[in-house]
């Protein structure tokens, strides 16, 4: 393998982190206050995971499509790419965080809120801290579907790994092929085994049941 | 003596049935009130309109003169401790941070608060180098319930709800607990209501006993004379718990 190739790889990769890492983090923004909300309001929480569950089906092939024509959203390049991204990442971080919300022992709520927390407080001081470890679960989905999920975004000029595999597939070209997927691979077992030893340092002490 | 809190013919409704069904009940300040029953009398929804956990469908609840409605719930909250049987820890905060809660709600200063967890985690039996950095799943069911009172008395409430907070340990931890918390009841002269379905321990915890059945209050009686009203469920309570046997 010759150096410029793997530079080639290296900038691709470098594309490829940015492409999800933007994306993910969006999409966390977006979903950790609507699970918030979702907890709340039933009005809101059914028709906003519906909503987030019918995304999910759409073949992320013609998700890229469907962007295209769109306009401020759509168009060639990375941005529509981002954007197809944050839709596929809402789901696991939505449901985690209303899973990890309602999850938190209804004991330890009323006791919060007989000590004359806020509903702000609650949430801040309670709520948040406990259900962290299931959003983080969340969040560790969303990278690592959208560490694999992004190679198609090579195909509307979104760059990133998936470069090298449209164009392995196009020359026929086993080793183009595998220059794209392998670096994308181990870039989706780094983030599973980083995101993974955050959780537990953030569930270490508090999941452990607290009752006698 | 003045009245501290006082329930006037409270009525609390939930899925068309009436939990509480007209319940007066005025407690003076510095009494303890014992509140027993069968399960699912009402009692535990008794203790929770005090603190507007339960809000009542009709009839008014006064703190100190002042109803409940007309309050704000979360000032009034801060000044009313609450201990239940689950205990409630925050398993995410430390033993120290767990009782100080409160008081940094109130926005003491934090030396007053270190001050406060430190004196009261001693008066509950557990030195405070060794637990105020403990987390809650490292402690005993006893020791729990003890951070479980420290937490509620830290911030000097004017009000205890206690909701059977003894109810899930065993009978030796059980006494333990119960006359820890009755010397420190007595020595800081707390108000408090007290629920529990054990009648040795309504005797035991209460100045006054009052019985709950069906969401009415059938016997409210000085805990002396309790064992010996005619009342028929009173009797079969007596009875049932093998404390009436001489009468």
């Amino acid at each position: 393998m010759n150096r410029a190739f793997a530079l080639e790889i290296a900038r691709l990769s470098g594309e490829h982190v940015v492409l999800v890492a933007v994306s993910v983090a969006l999409a966390a923004l977006i979903a950790i206050p609507l699970g918030i909300a979702c907890t709340r309001r039933e009005a809101i929480g059914r028709p906003a995971l519906r909503i987030v569950d019918a995304i999910q089906t759409i073949p992320s092939l013609a998700l890229f499509g469907f962007l295209i024509p769109l306009p401020f959203v759509g168009g060639i390049g990375a941005k529509t790419a981002i954007v197809a991204l944050v839709l596929y990442a809402l789901l696991p971080i939505l449901r985690t965080t209303v899973t990890g919300i309602r999850g938190v022992d209804s004991v330890v709520r009323e006791v919060g809120v007989a000590m004359g927390m806020t509903p702000r407080q609650l949430l801040v001081e309670v709520e948040l801290p406990l259900a962290a470890p299931s959003i983080l679960v969340g969040i560790r989905i969303a990278t690592v579907t959208g560490i694999g999920l992004a190679t198609i975004a090579a195909l509307i000029g979104g760059g990133g790994l998936g470069t090298l595999i449209f164009r392995g597939v196009a020359m026929v070209d086993a080793r183009l092929l595998l220059a794209g997927s392998l670096p994308a691979a181990l870039l989706a077992l780094i983030a599973d085994f980083g995101i993974s030893r955050v959780e537990r340092r953030l569930s270490a002490p508090p999941s452990r049941d607290t009752r006698v | 003596m003045s009245c501290l809190v006082e329930l006037i013919d409270v009525r609390v409704v939930r899925d068309e049935r009436a939990i509480l069904d007209g319940v007066s009940l005025r407690v003076a300040r510095g009494e303890a009130v014992a509140i027993i029953g069968r399960s699912g009398a009402g009692k535990t929804t008794a203790i929770k309109v005090v603190n507007g956990i339960v809000a009542p469908e009709a009839g008014t609840v006064r703190l100190d003169g002042q109803s409940l409605a007309a309050s704000d719930l979360v000032a009034l909250r801060r000044r009313i401790g609450y201990v239940v049987q689950g205990v409630g820890l925050f398993p995410h905060r430390t033993v120290a941070e767990n009782v100080g809660m409160v008081p940094r709600l109130l926005g003491w200063p934090q030396a007053r608060i270190a001050s406060a967890v430190e004196s009261i985690l001693d008066s509950v039996g557990l030195e405070p180098a060794h637990y105020g950095g403990r987390y809650p799943h490292s402690l005993s069911g006893g020791e729990q319930q003890r951070v479980g009172i420290a937490r509620a008395l830290a911030p000097e409430p004017d009000v205890l709800l206690c909701d059977e907070p003894f109810g899930a340990l065993d009978p030796i931890v059980r006494r333990d607990l119960q006359e820890l918390f009755v010397r420190l009841r007595r020595e800081r002269g707390t108000t408090m209501l007290f629920v529990t379905h054990d009648l040795a321990e309504a005797l035991f915890v209460g100045d006054r006993v009052v019985l709950i059945d069906a969401g009415r209050v059938v016997a409210d009686s000085d805990a002396r004379e309790f064992t010996s009203l005619a009342d028929p469920i009173v009797r079969r309570f007596v009875d049932a718990s093998g404390l009436g046997g001489e009468q």
